[in-house]
């Protein structure tokens, strides 16, 4: 039987757009400043008809500098996310993948819960309005779910493993913790890893209403996303991409790289309860917590800050709190839990890649984000959630949370480098 | 009315909406330009897809697998317009 020792893996790039900025830099300094991303309604016309008319979408995408305009036409809204904050992160790590010796030891992961819809619901008008013969050619690389990674790795020419996650909300934190242990087990050195999103779309915007998932604060957009608050009443649809690079400890430090924090631990469970509300216990993210700090071989006491999964809803959010407090016991008063969602919005797929920026920079800056429109929170809610305004701390070890419908868990743990 | 159109407004209309299509300048593209050498395959097919818009005519696949440089199709679409649909 082949026996593997596993290897260390750390981030040395990072890249995002949300709707919070067009880069990372700029999404953490806007987070740490507790601002919202969230804002009426742009990208199509609504009428009273529509319960939901504001989300947080991000205004006057252009990723010309990345991707040129003829490319554009040829890709999604959501890959191009992708390869924009690929850039960024990849320019951050200070490697240069497309000149790579060995193309074969770099790869990529990214998720996504939905893909190209907006490609889909473009490309479906058309087949209506006009028939078969008029539908692009375009329509199946632009809709696919794998389209980000496809399109990352001839960005950046990585040849190794090559795939996509679809998680729904988990997508981002399944792609990193696999691309982890894909650099661990020795399959290659180098991962850019994360998620994008781009699912703001009248189909999409309807049938999140529809499932009542959505907050309906219509009068009110920025304070509308209030995770852990007692008036709570939903999450606010938003969009986005992040992705890190993931590397091997060795390969970073014989180029002298920045490391930004370890990439420790992942934990991966499934609720098998019900299709997309969460197991009210939280039974599932506990035990991805626990798998995720065991693999990591930490224990809760070593945990400084947690980055909540907390979407704002009434459900999920309870079930996630029960299950911090629960496997944390005592320690959990000592542990700092917010979700940058409040800023954000829930950018589905990629809400765990972009909120990986402040899980590391808990750890690498020391500033804990805070869980803006947190006015009082709901009952039994006792912990330090950071409410409304950033903390300072020294934190060693964080974890970031993601779970998706379909009942998909994840927990990944960060850990300062040392 | 597309019927009216000269040969050199047919070529106008076809060069521009290959530059279009493609994101290059006008100039880049000639009568001697082969489609497999300026885009792929389903730049190729869209291409065609615009052809049919912009003319009313219509490009059977296989009339689109024959015409391998740009002067093919406009010579193609100039037969069509001629030949009174």
């Amino acid at each position: 039987m082949k026996t593997i020792t596993l290897r260390r893996v750390v981030v040395t790039g990072i890249g995002a757009i949300s709707n919070l900025g067009s880069t990372a830099t700029a999404t953490w300094a806007a987070m740490k400043a507790g601002k919202s991303g969230i804002s009426p309604l742009r990208s199509f016309p609504q009428n009273e008809d529509w319960s939901v008319r504001f989300a947080g979408e991000i205004h006057d995408f252009d990723p010309s500098h990345v991707v040129d305009g003829r490319e554009q036409k040829r890709i999604d809204r959501v890959a191009l996310f992708a390869m924009v904050a690929a850039h960024e992160a990849v320019q951050d790590s200070g490697l240069d993948l497309k000149n790579a010796a060995d193309p074969y030891r770099n790869g990529t992961i990214i998720g996504s819960g939905i893909g190209g819809v907006l490609t889909m619901e473009e490309g479906h008008t058309k087949l209506l309005q006009t028939g078969p013969r008029r539908v692009s050619p375009f329509v199946v690389p632009r809709l696919m779910v794998n389209a980000a990674p496809g399109n990352v790795s001839i960005q950046f020419n990585l040849r190794g493993p090559s795939t996509a996650v679809a998680s729904a909300c988990a997508s981002s934190g399944h792609a990193m913790g696999i691309a982890m242990q894909a650099i661990q087990r020795g399959d290659c050195d180098v991962m850019v890893a994360g998620g994008a999103e781009a699912a703001i779309t009248p189909l999409t915007l309807s049938a999140f209403a529809s499932m009542k998932a959505l907050s309906t604060r219509n009068d009110d957009p920025a304070r509308a996303s209030r995770p852990f608050d007692k008036d709570r009443d939903g999450f606010v649809l938003s969009e986005g991409a992040a992705i890190v690079v993931l590397e091997e400890l060795e390969h970073a430090k014989k180029r002298g790289a920045r490391i930004y924090a370890e990439l420790a631990g992942y934990g991966a469970t499934g609720d098998a309860f019900h299709i997309a509300a969460p197991d009210e216990q939280g039974s599932g993210a506990y035990k991805a917590m626990e798998t995720a700090l065991r693999d990591a071989e930490l224990t809760v006491s070593d945990v400084g800050y947690i980055n909540a999964h907390g979407t704002s809803t009434p459900l999920g959010d309870k079930a996630e709190v029960g299950a911090v407090k629960r496997l944390f016991g005592d320690h959990a008063y000592k542990v700092a839990m917010s979700s940058t969602k409040s800023m954000t919005g829930h950018a589905l797929g990629a809400a765990g890649g972009i909120e990986t920026i402040p899980t590391i920079m808990a750890i690498y800056e020391g500033i804990l984000a805070p869980t803006i429109n947190l006015d009082n929170a709901d009952e039994g809610f006792d912990l330090n959630f950071v409410p409304n305004v950033a903390q300072e701390a020294r934190v060693n070890v964080a974890l970031n949370n993601t779970f998706g419908f379909g009942g998909h868990n994840v927990s990944l743990v960060f850990k300062r480098y040392s | 009315m597309s019927a009216s159109l000269s040969e050199s407004e047919i070529e106008a209309k076809v060069l521009e909406a290959i530059a279009d299509q493609l994101g290059v300048a006008r100039s880049d593209i000639t009568r001697a330009s082969e489609f497999d050498k300026i885009c792929d395959s389903l730049d190729k097919a869209e291409l065609m897809m615009e052809f049919e818009d912009l003319f009313e005519i219509s490009i059977t696949d296989e009339a689109a697998s024959k015409l391998t440089t740009v002067a093919d199709a406009i010579e193609f679409i100039q037969r069509t317009l001629a030949g009174g649909r």
